[in-house]
């Protein structure tokens, strides 16, 4: 990738590597008129638009939030930006809630992603077996993904309600005493919600396995064949190990997600899930939207983004080092 | 289909295709279909839901309608009474359809507007600090705008400030600006791939700047701008918690109003399932319809890891 990368540079006109006449005319003139030709003044109307849209939604909105956090603001009225205090910060972990719906954030976050992760790879594997209809399946697995939340979150608390599908089924089976009450009792109800969102999104990771598994040159196989690998020790030592950017990838796009499985948990069970399947960014809506402790949700807020910024970083970190970007 | 049998027969008989590969491939579609019938089974589940004649869902009795009493009574009422097209079904009121499509015109319009030129210039100019730029908007990628529920706090009380919590124009392009970093990174990588010998031709046959971007990066990154339109396109569409903080009920986007269906006692679920299945229909056209697109932008974190 990088050697491709240099060789374009080698080739860009405007990269300032070739003999042009411009460079080397820019080269002799003064300060001013290197910067004026330079590619980055030139390229700005290209990217500005964009970054400062980025600048003022994204990032604007994360600093004003990290102010919020520190003002004490409650009730209604305005934020007093005038007096900072780590207040909300120190009654953090003294507040069973939090420490419950931080629990659950974690256990969600390794749950959801570990599933789908193998769900997802188990699919890819079987759709790779040069199945009929390939790419029917291939969408139809896709789809859920696709669905608005308020749409797979209602109908799978229909499918849990204790005289619902699921329930139904396993009395129609025998199974009567494996049917819960899955949303009302604290032991089931964040485990119903990692299976429905596995559901919805073992489809994505399908996806991204099977790009990983198709950019597997076919002589790695033969090799491995010629060798008398058998199909486990093939699977193993060949296909698994050259998986590993795929799932980087996909772990850190699911790990985020998880992180706001908000709307999910919002729509089945309104602000207040109890606190067995309570998670941070819901907590931070109860506290703000209807406790009116706006501080206290912009703080736990700013916690969210410290667990989402110890995900994402490292890996864009890499990115950035190994010149992938 | 039975040609398929009969050559596969002839296959093995010939030697030219072991038993057990074909055992595998039977075995991979079996699984396949199984699975299949699985995944859609809430979704064939909802969709009899919608043709039924009311409730039977939350009970054990009727967890499928009578197919015999199946009509189009609910979507009638989605479509002309409810507020899916029209506010109460009244002609000339605009309902959470023309919402729906205000959000999701403006987040395409500006992302693209700005993406497109974005990428290019990311691509390929090789300006100081470029990698930087790109860096960040990596990093926030996800942080920021995937975890834009975060920032509810501070863009309420930042937009009540300013009065323009319920402004549909707003919040497609706080849309747009969620999905800028993304999309311009996957955009920036599928335009690297476009040979620089291209532009060159271009360059001698005496091309300007801008014809070079026009005819030949333009066309030439469509299958990348068709993803980018999609994944913008979804972010409008299905995005519900901020447009349910912000927004007023006259101004109600189709995923708020859906979600104002449900009540904890009387939730009509003929016409829920009903005005679900409507509110879902662009989005599955969209992915079998440019199934490669979804699929290659959807893979693409996972490629470049």
């Amino acid at each position: 990738m990088d050697s491709l990368r240099n060789s374009l540079q080698r080739l860009d006109p405007r990269s300032g590597h070739g003999a042009d006449e411009p460079v080397s005319r820019e080269r002799e003139g003064n300060r001013f008129a290197q910067l004026r030709g330079s590619d980055f003044v030139e390229s700005i109307p290209f990217w500005l638009p964009a970054t400062l849209l980025v600048l003022l939604f994204v990032y604007g909105a994360i600093g004003w939030n990290v102010a919020i956090s520190f003002t004490g603001w409650s009730g209604l009225g305005q934020p007093d930006y005038t007096n900072f205090t780590l207040e909300m910060y120190r009654q953090m972990p003294a507040d069973q809630n939090f420490r419950a719906s931080l629990r659950n954030t974690v256990a969600l976050l390794v749950a959801f992603t570990s599933v789908s992760l193998v769900v997802g790879l188990g699919l890819a594997l079987l759709v790779d077996r040069k199945i009929r209809f390939e790419n029917t399946f291939r969408t139809i697995y896709l789809l859920p993904m696709a669905l608005s939340f308020v749409v797979t979150a209602i109908f799978w608390s229909w499918m849990y309600a204790s005289d619902g599908l699921i329930n139904t089924t396993l009395a129609a089976v025998g199974l009567e005493a494996l049917a819960f009450d899955w949303l009302g009792d604290p032991r089931f109800k964040l485990a119903a919600v990692i299976f429905a969102l596995v559901w919805q999104f073992s489809g994505y990771c399908m996806i991204v396995y099977l790009a990983g598994l198709r950019s597997i040159p076919d002589d790695h196989y033969e090799a491995a064949r010629i060798d008398g690998a058998s199909t486990l020790t093939l699977y193993r030592r060949v296909i698994i190990p050259q998986l590993r950017s795929s799932t980087i990838g996909a772990t850190v796009v699911l790990m985020v997600f998880a992180l706001k499985a908000f709307d999910f948990i919002y729509v089945m069970f309104g602000d207040n899930p109890g606190r067995s399947a309570d998670i941070l960014a819901v907590t931070m809506y109860r506290q703000a939207f209807s406790a009116s402790e706006w501080a206290y949700g912009a703080a736990i807020a700013v916690v969210l983004f410290a667990l989402a910024l110890t995900i994402i970083g490292p890996y864009a970190y890499t990115q950035y080092k190994r010149g992938a970007l | 289909m039975i040609d398929t049998v009969r050559k596969t027969i002839e296959q093995v008989q010939t030697g030219r295709r072991s038993l057990s590969d074909v055992g595998k491939t039977i075995a991979g579609s079996t699984g396949a279909t199984l699975l299949v019938l699985l995944l859609m089974f809430p979704v064939y589940w909802i969709v009899t839901a919608s043709f039924s004649q009311g409730a039977g869902l939350m009970s054990s009795e009727g967890l499928f309608a009578d197919p015999s009493t199946y009509n189009l009574d609910a979507y009638r009422w989605v479509l002309f009474e409810s507020n899916f097209v029209f506010e109460d079904g009244e002609v000339g009121k605009p309902g959470a359809l023309f919402n729906s499509l205000i959000v999701v015109f403006v987040t395409v319009s500006v992302s693209l507007s700005v993406i497109i030129p974005g990428a290019y210039a990311l691509s390929r100019r090789k300006f100081a600090g470029r990698e930087k730029v790109l860096y960040g908007y990596v990093l926030f990628t996800q942080v920021g705008a995937g975890l834009s529920i975060a920032t509810l706090v501070a863009l309420y009380a930042l937009f009540v400030n300013l009065g323009l919590s319920n402004n549909l124009l707003v919040l497609g392009l706080f849309y747009a600006a969620g999905a800028i970093p993304f999309n311009t990174w996957l955009l920036k990588t599928f335009m690297d791939n476009i040979p620089v010998s291209y532009e060159e031709a271009a360059i001698v046959d005496g091309a300007s700047q801008w014809q070079v971007i026009r005819e030949v990066i333009l066309p030439l990154a469509k299958p990348g701008i068709a993803v980018v339109l999609i994944f913008t396109f979804l972010a409008g569409w299905n995005e519900f918690i901020i447009a349910q903080t912000l927004l007023q009920p006259e101004n109600y986007t189709l995923s708020v109003e859906l979600y104002a269906l449900v009540d904890d006692y009387e939730t009509p679920w003929t016409e829920f399932a009903a005005f679900a299945i409507l509110f879902a229909l662009p989005v599955a056209i969209i992915y079998f319809a440019a199934q490669n697109y979804v699929e290659s932008g959807l893979s693409f974190g996972g490629m470049e890891g």
